[in-house]
């Protein structure tokens, strides 16, 4: 590709998704029945709701539904797959509106998604569903707000909700937790806030909501969760109904806040814990990729950074420059890996990292695309990342560029 | 000849680069590296070489079941604090030697009678057979001919006709390049097999019988006598 930048990567394809390629959190790979391998994405915002890619070919790869959001003021940033059910979030932009929550699909067929349901989370208080992890077949664990939940502060509205989808057709409630001081009649007071912004908008930072929550169905019982400028949690969720924090560790303040994933090694005794880089220009610099070790639960320690690129040459050349999204592991047709981390990082594209020595991350391929057409800032900006079984990586532009395919000499 | 540098390496090319440029060692055993050529012995926990330990602490470590421990505790000390599946292999291994010669222990107990020695309470007992068994030699990066990479390998066993290369199949896939030097160390060195063991889901529960299938009956060798624990300590 011309104008790329890469080492030790290649670049398959591009496909810019009919002309819709803003690319949200969301990509998740399913094995269609008829054995096709169906990649399904989030789009960032509207007018699309998500798009469902052929890429059984990784070189050929092929738009195969793609549908549109009820109305503009909403958006669908993150969606699961899991057999044939796909699970899609839906957020509101304005506390009220409908429909916040989360809506369920048959994907068996892939080019005539199925509504099968719609777990509705809106209230006055509520935008619904930012993000989502759905990798069981049993239960949703999600970002969202809910008509019950009045928060302290109003970005502090998506706690974590756990809901059970055994039966698809019914989704109900069955477990929640938020940070202490976050919702109006705690007996904790609210949080100090990290860096407070003006409320002109209730996206983006000073906020103490669920980011991601991280569930492995061989480890049941442990939710892993970012919430943001609260820090890393790991929660004990034997008993769905009454999730308790068995670790946590924040580095915000002095660092600017947003703990975005938290990914853990379970043969390793470590998390990846990211922090999502939120504003242009490097206003929020350093947004840092953390090596935390976890082999006692009740004490994290972290132990190293990711390395960046510099910040004089990354951080004012249009857009975001910092961490986001990486690839978690999760169960199904997925690369696997406690040694190799894949990660996306706006500006400074996709990059890999090895972490067998986990004191001393080591960067050992990057690729970044050219600024796509169409983009209102001059670089693109890596979204998201998914790396399948066969070591092939999916990732994805915010803003106009969507799907860029590529294969790794590692 | 295969030539090894194990234990917690941060950069392996260096590592071999200096073993090489050493005098030999040990009967090809060190506490870091290790060649093993046509004639060398195989390693196993009473090999010399392997543990440097002085007289303080082998009178600090009296009895079968303190050295046990005390070979456990090395073995442990060579991996990183990270390598967690790796680390309950070594352990469950430790624990299936000892149960090995439990389980073997009306034959050990009559080769000592046979010797005119007591079978139980004296010196050496049945249990030192303990210190017989193949050696699992931890986190090894082996030497690649010309400029490639030194191979990582989870844990290798050298039975004196063959070295047996374990993975620890977990949840960490192999990467194509990783696959492919695999194959390329496995055609370097005909000596060499290749097995797989896969980390159990409760993280304890090893299937160690299966290992043990590999060895051909090398795991505890049918010496007359086992080697106390002072052969282990005089490296």
């Amino acid at each position: 590709m011309q104008g790329a930048v890469q080492k030790n990567i290649k670049l398959l394809s591009q496909d810019t998704l009919r002309g819709f390629g803003g690319v949200g959190e969301g990509m998740s790979l399913q094995i269609a029945p008829d054995g096709r391998r169906i990649l399904w994405i989030a789009h960032e915002g509207a007018p699309k709701n998500f798009s469902g890619v052929d890429v059984s070919d990784p070189r050929a790869p092929r738009v195969v539904c793609q549908l549109d959001l009820p109305h503009p003021r909403m958006r669908s940033n993150s969606l699961e797959v899991c057999g044939n059910l796909l699970a899609v979030a839906y957020q509101v932009n304005k506390p009220g509106d409908k429909p916040a929550g989360i809506e369920l699909f048959d994907v068996s067929v892939p080019e005539e998604p199925r509504s099968i349901s719609f777990f509705d989370t809106s209230g006055p208080h509520s935008r619904g569903v930012h993000c989502l992890w759905f990798v069981d077949g049993e239960y949703i664990h999600a970002s969202s707000g809910s008509a019950d939940f009045v928060p302290t502060h109003p970005r502090d509205d998506q706690f974590y909700q756990i809901i059970d989808v055994r039966d698809p057709a019914r989704p109900r409630e069955c477990g929640r937790w938020w940070y202490p001081g976050t919702r109006q009649g705690d007996a904790a007071p609210p949080p100090a806030r990290v860096r407070a912004r003006p409320l002109d908008s209730l996206r983006g930072p000073d906020a103490f909501r669920l980011h991601n929550a991280n569930v492995y169905p061989d480890h049941p019982d442990r939710a892993y969760i970012g919430y943001i400028d609260g820090g890393a949690f790991i929660l004990d969720i034997a008993d769905k109904a009454s999730p308790k924090v068995v670790g946590s560790w924040n580095p915000h303040p002095p660092y600017p806040g947003f703990t975005h994933t938290v990914m853990p090694l379970f043969e390793r005794g470590l998390l990846v814990v990211t922090d999502e880089c939120v504003l242009d220009d490097a206003e929020d610099w350093p947004k840092l990729t953390w090596m935390v070790d976890a082999r006692l639960e009740s004490n994290l320690v972290p132990i190293a950074t990711f390395p960046m690129p510099p910040v004089e040459e990354f951080g004012h050349k249009g857009g975001r420059f910092g961490s986001h999204n990486i690839h978690e592991n999760r169960p199904g047709p997925s690369f696997r890996s406690e040694e190799i981390i894949f990660g996306c990082f706006f500006n400074a594209g996709v990059r890999i990292f090895d972490i067998r020595n986990p004191y001393r991350p080591e960067e050992i391929a990057c690729f970044i695309p050219p600024g796509p057409a169409g983009s209102p800032v001059p670089t693109a900006q890596m979204n998201e990342i998914y790396v399948d079984e066969r070591g092939v990586i999916y990732s994805g532009d915010r803003w106009s560029g969507g799907l860029y395919i590529l294969e790794a000499d590692i | 000849m295969i030539s090894l540098v194990y234990g917690i390496i941060e950069s392996p090319s260096a590592a071999l680069a200096r073993e090489a440029a050493r005098p030999a060692g040990n009967g090809g055993l060190g506490p870091m590296a290790a060649t093993i050529a046509g004639g060398t012995p195989a390693f196993r926990l009473n090999s010399p070489g392997w543990i440097n330990a002085g007289p303080d602490i082998v009178q600090g470590v009296a009895g079968t079941q303190a050295l046990t421990e005390y070979c456990r505790a090395r073995l442990l000390n060579r991996v990183s604090v990270f390598a967690l599946a790796l680390r309950s292999f070594l352990s469950a291994y430790v624990d299936f030697a000892v149960a090995e010669v439990e389980r073997r222990r009306d034959e050990l107990e009559a080769r000592l009678r046979a010797l005119g020695l007591p079978a139980d309470d004296g010196f050496p007992t049945y249990r030192d057979w303990v210190f017989s068994a193949l050696l699992p030699v931890p986190q090894v990066h082996v030497a690649m001919p010309g400029d490639a990479d030194p191979v990582a390998v989870d844990v290798l066993f050298w039975t004196g006709r063959s070295a047996l290369a374990l993975t620890l199949e977990g949840r960490t896939m192999p990467t194509p390049r990783q696959r492919r030097a695999q194959e390329a160390m496995l055609a370097a060195h005909p000596a060499m097999k290749a097995a797989t063991l896969a980390v159990p889901a409760d993280g304890h529960s090893w299937a160690l019988c299966e290992l043990a299938g590999h060895f051909d009956g090398a795991l505890l060798p049918d010496t007359g006598l086992p080697f106390g624990p002072y052969r282990i300590l005089a490296g």
